[in-house]
Parts: structure tokens; sequence; C-alpha cells
């Protein structure tokens, strides 16, 4: 009775636990600890600022500041379900704040009856508490002014402009180390190549207990392919001098060795089918993912510094634990985790156990070089935790160091990447119509209505019926000269620039939702350190349901 | 399943006149969304003119299942441990009780015969966690993914409603695990196609002479272009299984044990019907092997 009540102990959840199930078999429990820890401001409280939160209020968001200096008006009440009735005549703010905390109690939620205008003019230091900050439907000169702010002191920011049937989203963030970016490319290492192997005793001696010719056909169905692969690759190496199969010929002939010479009849079982699949892994070594390649290369790897993050630490003792000849000798360290593969059980366990006791002694090893790192540039020992270090270590087959691009440099003419635009603007696409506006040309029509909004006061086409034509006319002028100040050379389109006048700078519900989820989306990335952010733009187009990346 | 059979629907509702030109008022739109994680996508299937949900029905990939054999006999990882204890010890211990996925009893029952066999083994993983996912299979959700798939969706049938727009053309898909990568594209339609298809061809299919009904039965709700979960069958003078109505069904049940071969004539047109196809039809002509087994 004891056992069963201890552990009924173990799976009886917590309304918590059962709330976030879903989210949480993505980000783990470490990812919704992050999640619940994070502090979010939000600029504006229309329909793209409040879609956002609700995105960010729903997964359980620690806490948000919601500013916005609007009281609800009529119009708010037809695209913006965070507001109601009642809330007429109300700061905004404050009604889209208490209607968002409706859905989620847990969260805790401020309200701040100011213009963002005016709080970015007269007090930046508001935003040095926040985890990131989103800034929705803000103008042009204001969002420069924030993001060289927030640029300096590396608080990721997130812009979300909506006009009409098009919305831009921008992620603006100086540098970002991500250890867990959820690849989805198979990055196993499984140590069979000869080279691989030749460090690798313990392995070497689990395979050599394998003797194909005594054992029946059951027994035989039973060796794990990774055995296989290791008694095809002895026999080729024998009969080929030494040489691992390199050339196409050799490897398919090594492949048919496989099947053929060693099983005989027993092509059909699933260990050797697995091992014909997988015989790559015998005679190519595992390739390391150019980003983590960019990791180790990175200067804040090789110049670590007393104020070094752990992330940058952690790089630089697994590369010296790479370095090592008697160590990694150019690999990285042993996972853990052994993939599923046709075999008995106990064969499966023990091998599993040589992963896990070698990843162990990898593990330790690079332990050792941490310390040693820390000594060296001065940190206090055990700065990295067994936690972090794990971490670290299981995950390095995907780590990630974003490097951002800044406001200013995409918005100085001088500095603007006029060869990327260029050539999106020339990319072929199907069906090829020359005169359907790309997504790059929204882009740059976004850019021209809000060079217009500086210069008139109000967006192309906010204004009444008889000023739309002059207003469009104006748009496309504007175009032109950014165009030829950008260095960008294509035609402007008339037609992009008249549809983005006729839509005024509406916030319309269904593409503010969109866009809301797009921000909410990177910002969740940055909130967890986990998987890849938008680098660094993204263009909706609503006319085409389509989406596109730039960055500039 | 419930999209193949409102795909069908609407696209059967399509109306001709008498000059054989489809009644523009007879098209339905459907707009079809879903999302798993950070992956989502939404589309657009106007009857007759674009892609149907059955054109694609092919590239859907097989659910994931774990051979009977490993989870029998050769257990290695918890996930088999935990399959072994809802589909056979579950089926041992409560012959005639459908296990209750939403019954956290039922569930700790499982999660703890789970434990049990996984010591024996000495697998170590298997949590009451893990025993949800497996069970349930519990697709992973996130609340952003469904607000733009959601808004995509809505958006279409904005622009359908009020002409504010062009459609899309035909198909967005959302990937959002590495940056914010989409993909929109047209969907071929497939002139094959069982539901929407304007080659209404006669399929031959060669047959066995040892093959019985049930058998050709079950392979066509296994290949995937069918995927014929209840299919009627009539012959050309007729009817070898109807699935409804009850009396029907249970007078050509035996049928169902009998040699093709004893019930049509080599050459002979069967005319398959089922409710995923609603009121189209799949047309095979049965050719039996020459060579006597």
């Amino acid at each position: 009775r004891e056992s069963v009540a201890g552990a009924m102990s173990l799976f009886v959840r917590s309304e918590h636990e059962q709330k976030y199930d879903r989210q949480t078999r993505i980000w783990g429990a470490h990812g919704q600890e992050a999640i619940e820890t994070a502090h979010i401001c939000v600029l504006g409280a229309g329909p793209t600022a409040s879609e956002t939160l609700k995105n960010l209020v729903l997964p359980n968001v620690g806490e948000f500041t919601l500013v916005d200096e609007k009281v609800v008006a009529h119009r708010d009440l037809g695209n913006n379900f965070f507001v109601d009735q009642d809330g007429l005549g109300k700061p905004r703010a404050q009604v889209v704040a208490d209607l968002l905390l409706e859905m989620n109690d847990s969260v805790k939620g401020h309200a701040v009856q100011r213009s963002p205008k005016d709080v970015i003019e007269k007090d930046l230091a508001f935003f040095d508490k926040f985890t990131a900050v989103i800034a929705a439907q803000l103008d042009q000169p204001a969002t420069l002014k924030l993001a060289a702010y927030l640029w300096d002191k590396n608080i990721p920011l997130i812009t979300l402009n909506v006009n009409g049937l098009i919305g831009v989203a921008r992620l603006a963030v100086p540098e970002l180390e991500i250890v867990e970016t959820h690849y989805e490319n198979d990055r196993a290492d499984l140590r069979v190549h000869p080279k691989q192997l030749a460090l690798f005793p313990e392995l070497r001696a689990y395979c050599d207990q394998f003797d194909l010719k005594t054992m029946d056909t059951l027994e035989r169905s039973h060796v794990p392919y990774v055995a296989l692969l290791v008694i095809a690759m002895d026999k080729w190496l024998a009969e080929h001098n030494g040489q691992v199969p390199c050339t196409y010929d050799d490897k398919m002939k090594f492949k048919e060795s496989i099947s053929k010479t060693i099983a005989g009849e027993f092509v059909e079982q699933e260990n050797f089918s697995e091992a014909v699949k997988f015989a790559y892994r015998a005679y190519s070594l595992p390739e390391i993912a150019p980003e983590v390649e960019a990791v180790f290369a990175d200067p804040k790897c090789a110049n670590l510094r007393k104020d070094s993050s752990n992330f940058w630490l952690l790089a630089a003792a697994v590369k010296a634990f790479m370095d090592d000849p008697s160590q990694g000798a150019g690999f990285l360290p042993v996972l853990a985790d052994v993939p599923d593969m046709a075999s008995k059980t106990e064969h499966f366990l023990k091998l599993q156990s040589i992963f896990a006791a070698k990843a162990r002694e990898h593990r330790d090893l690079i332990r050792e070089h941490v310390e040693r790192l820390c000594k060296q540039v001065g940190k206090p020992g055990h700065s990295v935790s067994d936690r972090e270090l794990d971490y670290f270590v299981k995950n390095v087959r995907g780590i990630k160091a974003v490097h951002g691009r800044s406001l200013a440099d995409e918005y100085d003419a001088k500095t603007f990447d006029a060869d990327e635009a260029n050539e999106l603007l020339e990319e072929w696409e199907e069906p090829s119509e020359d005169l359907r506006p790309k997504d790059v040309h929204w882009y740059f029509a976004m850019r021209a209505a809000a060079e217009f909004k500086i210069q008139h006061g109000r967006a192309p086409g906010d204004c009444d019926k008889d000023k739309v034509d002059s207003d469009a006319a104006e748009l496309i002028k504007i175009q032109q000269r950014l165009f030829d100040d950008n260095r960008i050379r294509t035609k402007v389109i008339p037609e992009c620039l008249a549809e983005l006048t006729r839509y005024g700078e509406s916030e319309i519900h269904n593409v503010a939702a969109v866009v809301g989820g797009i921000g909410a989306q990177v910002a969740l990335k940055i909130i967890l350190r986990q998987f890849v952010p938008l680098d660094c733009t993204l263009v909706h187009n609503a006319i085409l349901g389509r989406q596109k990346m730039m960055r500039f | 399943e419930a999209r193949r059979w409102l795909n069908s629907i609407l696209i059967g509702m399509v109306q001709y006149d008498n000059d054989g030109e489809m009644d523009p008022d007879s098209l339905i739109p459907l707009i079809d969304g879903g999302t798993e994680g950070f992956r989502g996508q939404a589309r657009l299937i106007i009857p007759k003119i674009t892609a149907c949900f059955e054109c694609s029905l092919e590239s859907f990939p097989p659910q994931k299942m774990f051979p009977l054999c490993t989870i029998a006999e050769t257990p290695r990882m918890p996930e088999h441990c935990i399959a072994y204890a809802m589909m056979i010890e579950w089926e041992k211990e409560f012959p005639s009780k459908k296990l209750d996925k939403d019954s956290p009893d039922d569930m700790q029952w499982v999660y703890l015969k789970a434990l049990e066999r996984a010591n024996i083994y000495g697998i170590e993983g298997v949590t009451y966690f893990k025993t949800m996912g497996v069970v349930k299979n519990i697709i992973p959700a996130v609340a952003s993914t469904n607000a733009i798939i959601s808004a995509a969706c809505v958006n279409e049938a904005f622009k359908l409603i009020t002409f504010a727009s062009q459609s899309v053309n035909n198909y967005y898909m959302y990937m959002g695990k590495e940056g914010c990568y989409s993909h929109t594209f047209e969907y071929q339609k497939n002139d094959s196609c069982l539901v929407c298809g304007e080659d209404s061809k006669v399929i031959p299919i060669q047959l066995s002479r040892t093959l019985c009904l049930k058998e050709l039965i079950s392979n066509l709700a296994e290949d995937k272009k069918y995927q014929l979960k209840k299919p009627s069958i009539v012959g050309e003078n007729k009817s070898l299984y109807m699935q409804a109505p009850p009396a029907l069904e249970k007078s050509l049940r035996h049928n169902l044990e009998e040699k093709l071969s004893n019930l049509v004539i080599d050459g002979e047109v069967l005319i398959v019907t089922d409710p995923m196809l609603s009121n189209m039809s799949l047309s095979i002509q049965v050719n039996f092997d020459s060579k006597k087994p």
C-alpha cells in the first residue's frame, strides 16, 4: 500500500502542470519556467498589441506592462477583442490589460496611461527592467530612438506595423546565445567510423562480442546495426588495405557487403535494413553544423574575459576538449542519447550504458576545462553549475550565437544592404507575373509610408476621399527617393503604393492577429532561449496569403 | 477523416447547368487550417477549381506505430513499455472495457503497468508525463501558432466575402521553429482524384483467384491512394457488400468470406462507394491471374 501511495504522489499532477501540458511538451519545464519569470513591455494597445499580448498571457508569461495614452473609442470596438462597450471613454491600456488578465489570472499585468512616444522622449530608463520590448504601430522616429537605446543595453526589441493587408515584423537584438535550437535534421553521432572507433575501446569491445557466423537466424536479428556496421567495416578494411570507402562506387559496394556477404540470406531482417540505411555512419565522419563551428570560431570564444557569459565559457571548454588529441581529438563529446534500433533489449541497454559512461567521462573532462578557464580569467570557481554544464554538453550539436542587425544600420542608406534587396527584387517567382509586387516591394512601400507620415503628420490615405489620389502620387515620389538613396535598382510600382494608400494605415483584426501571433512567437523564442529567432524582418502579405523573411 | 468527409460533401454539391457549365452559386469554398507545435498550414479549396483535400491524400505521412514484435518481445524504450501496457495488458485485464484516456484512474493503471514492465527489462524513463503523451497521442500546441493560422484562415474568408482582395493560391505552410519560415504554393489539382477529378477512369486491378472479398476491402482501406474505411461494392448485376442499411449488410455479410472469383467474372467492373467519397465512386475492373495457384 505504502509503495503504491508513494508511486501515486509521483504522478498526481498539479493543475498548473495540466494547464500548460501541451506547450511544456515543446519547450520543457525549464522553458515554461523562463516564460513565467519574464517581464514584457508592449507599446500601444490596438489590435496588434493586444493580440500579441494575448499570445503571451495564455502561455503564462510572468508579467507585462502595457503603455498607451488613448481612451477607448467606438472604432476600437470594431477591431479589438480586448475592449468592450463598458470601456468606452476609459483608458485603453487599462481596459485591454483587465480583459487580458481575465484569460489568465496567474499573470501580473500593469497598464501605464502614457504615450509611448512620450516615454521614449523623456524616460528611456523606463525600459531597463524588461526582458523584451514589443512596439506595435509605433512611428518611425520614436522607433529608431527606442531601438538605439535598447541595442546598447542588449534588450531585444520587436517592432510590429500593420497597414491594411500588409504587416511587417522586425526583431532587433545585438547578441543572443541559444543552447537548445531544436534542430530538425539527424545529428546522431554513433562513433562507428574507424577514426572514432579507435578512440572508443569500450564500443570496440562491445562490437567484438558478436560473432555472426556462430549465431542462428534469431540471434542475428537481435544484433544492433551499430555492431553490424563495425563488423562490415572490419572486413572491408582488411580487404581494401585499410582504406575507408570514399568513392561513390566503393560506398555502394560497402552497402552491398553488409547485406550480402555478412547476412547471406538474412537481408529481410530489420537490423540489417537499418545497417544499410545508416551505412554512411561507418564511412562518413559526422559533420559539425556550421552554426556550431561559428560559435567555436567566434572571437568571444577565443578571447574569454572575466565578464564572459557562461555560454562562451562552456563553448571554450568544449573547444579545448575537442582540440586535445587525447580527449576529443577533433570530435564533439559523446552523447548519452542512443536512437532506438532493432535489437534485443539487453544488447540495446548495454549499448546505451556504454554511451552513457563515455558521455559522463567526456563531460567530466569538459568540467576540468571549465574550471581551468575560470581560473585563467579570474572567474569564481564553480561559476557554471552542473545543471548548466550538462545542458550545454547535451545540446552542443545545436548551439548557436545570433548576431543581430541594428535598425540604425538598416535605416542608414550607407549601410543598408542594397545587394540583398536587389537580389530579392531579381528573384524569379512562379508563376512569374512582372507586375505583381514582390513581398520586398511591400517592405519598401511601408518604409515610404513611414516617411510620408514624418513629412505630413498622418499616414498616406488617412484623409478625406478627395485627397487619396494626391497622397498616392506623393507616396510614389517618396518611394522613388528611397530607392535612389538606397541604391535600389527597380522601377516603382504605382499600383503597390496606391494600394497602401487605399488602406490608410487601417488595422484590421485578421491581419493584426497574424502579426500579433508572429510577434508573440518571436518574443517567446527570445524568452525561452530556445529555437532560432527571426533574422530579422518578416513581411506579411495578406493579399496573397504569404510571408517572406529578409535582412537588410 | 472529418476533413475528407466535409471535402467530399462540398464537392458533391457542385451543380452544372444544361450546358455543362458549373453554377457558381453552388461553389462553396472550404478553408482548412491545422497546427502542430510551431508548424501549421492554411489552405483554400474551391470545389472543382482548385486542388481538393483528397487530391493531397497520398502526401500525408503514415502515423508512427511501433512494431508489435518490439513491443511484445524486445522492448528498448519507455514508449515500448507504455504501448505494451495500453495495448496488450489492458486487453488481458479488462477484455470488455475500453481504455478511457481521460480517466486519471485508467491512466494511472497504464502508467504503473508500464513502469513494472520497464523495471523488469531495466529500461529507464517511464514517467506519467510520457505515458500521457503516448496513450493520448498528445499533439503539442502553442497559442501563437494557432493565432497565426486561424487568422490566416479568417483572412481568406474575409477576402472572399468582401471581395477586398485576391485569394491565396492556394496552400500556405508555416514553420516557426527556425525563424518564421513559410511557403505559399499552388497545390496542383489531381485529375484522377476520386472526389474532384475530371478523368472518370475505370481502374484495372490484377487480383489472385484465391483473394476473398474481405481482403479486397482491407486492401482498399490500406492503399494510400484510396484509404476507403467503409466501402460498399456493387458488381455489374448484383450487390457484393453494402455497409448499410443493417438488414442489407447482414444479408450480404457472408460474401466477405467468399473468393472474389466466385462472385464476379474476369473483366467485370465493380463500383465502390464510401462515405469519404460522398456521391462519387471508384470504378475498378477486376482481372484475375490466369495462373492457377
